[in-house]
């Protein structure tokens, strides 16, 4: 007689893509709010001639490439997550004055994927952005 | 020969049975209706009328027919097939009218589909709602499914991604916590049965469990978070 296993794939595979069709509305949403704080922080760091900015603003733009080519799935955005933290990281070294000026972009930034994290209910990428938001 | 018809009623009324049993999880229930009582006599007498057909003008289904046994089985079976057949189908404006005696089985089914739906669905609110009164719909709406289909064997992807679309669907809806709860027990019980959810969300409350005014620890912290940048 034919053992049967129990599987619970069709479940799961079925809530996940149920969710990421519910979410990609909101994906596209918080994609194009981000993109443009992202653009303002460019802008601001084209004003500032330092070496010291020189990391950060690669971080910034390889950031912002992974925005333009994704972030259409719960994956992506944990790794865009993971980024942004490193991000903060390089962002608490950079000086006072600095910091200052880029603030208003990073906290909305901060904003939108805290926010898109509560939406998306998913508990890794809650994880992640309670990182993010803890990290400042 | 008098035995024969009587097997032949019963293999009829047997065949009718099935198809009740796959309409309806609980036989105890279909008994319980004068229609399914009504549906499973005309199954039971058509197999007799296809018997005696069979039997009459000695019409030949190959091999099978050449034994009374053989003779039985077709008549038992092929009276579904008569009850279900339908020679016109006559249209009424938007409706599709079948003429034949599947219009007449309909009725029964019908009637007996109705009566048992609306005997089942106040057993089973009662049930459900007393199952799921302190069950947070949040946060069972995943785990609670999880547990119960790992448990099952016999679940196909299919009915579990339709389980999961519906869920989603729930969820979305403006509605009280309340009524997403009990829908919530609906659903999964469909699946499962009253019996493995009940066991299911008794065994863990703790994960489950609705604390009014206290929000959970990450959610908490969340809003917390989003304040503090917005």
């Amino acid at each position: 007689m034919e053992k049967k296993s129990s599987n619970i794939s069709g479940f799961i595979d079925g809530y996940k893509a149920g969710n990421l069709s519910l979410m990609s509305n909101n994906f596209y949403i918080k994609k194009n709010d981000i993109s443009f704080h992202i653009d303002n922080i460019l802008n601001n760091l084209k004003d500032i001639n330092s070496n010291e900015i020189k990391n950060f603003d690669s971080e910034i733009r390889s950031l912002k490439s992974s925005i333009l080519y994704g972030l259409d799935s719960f994956d992506s955005w944990q790794m865009f997550g993971e980024s942004l933290n490193s991000i903060l990281d390089s962002y608490k070294k950079l000086n006072k004055k600095t910091q200052d000026l880029l603030f208003p972009d990073i906290k909305k930034v901060i904003y939108h994927f805290i926010d898109l994290a509560k939406k998306s209910e998913e508990p890794k990428l809650i994880e992640i952005a309670i990182e993010v938001g803890e990290n400042l | 020969m008098a035995y024969l018809y009587i097997i032949t009623f019963l293999v009829g009324c047997i065949s009718a049975l099935a198809e009740l049993l796959s309409r309806y999880d609980r036989i105890g229930q279909i008994f319980a209706f004068f229609s399914s009582w009504i549906y499973l006599f005309i199954n039971g007498s058509a197999a007799i009328l296809a018997y005696w057909f069979i039997s009459e003008y000695n019409l030949d289904f190959g091999t099978l027919t050449k034994t009374e046994i053989g003779k039985i089985v077709i008549a038992g079976t092929s009276s579904m097939i008569i009850l279900r057949s339908s020679f016109a189908s006559i249209k009424n404006g938007n409706k599709n009218i079948e003429a034949g005696l599947a219009a007449i089985t309909s009725v029964f089914l019908r009637n007996a589909d109705r009566v048992l739906d609306r005997k089942r669905s106040i057993e089973d609110y009662k049930e459900i709602e007393q199952i799921m009164q302190n069950v947070a719909f949040n946060k069972a709406k995943v785990d609670l499914p999880l547990i119960c289909l790992g448990m099952m064997k016999n679940v196909t992807l299919e009915e579990q991604q339709l389980l999961a679309n519906d869920i989603i669907k729930l969820s979305e809806k403006a509605v009280s916590e309340k009524a997403k709860s009990i829908n919530l027990g609906v659903l999964v019980s469909d699946t499962t049965g009253l019996k493995l959810l009940k066991e299911v969300v008794s065994s863990n409350m703790d994960i489950f469990s609705r604390e009014e005014g206290k929000e959970n620890e990450k959610t908490q912290k969340i809003n917390e978070l989003l304040n503090k940048y917005k």
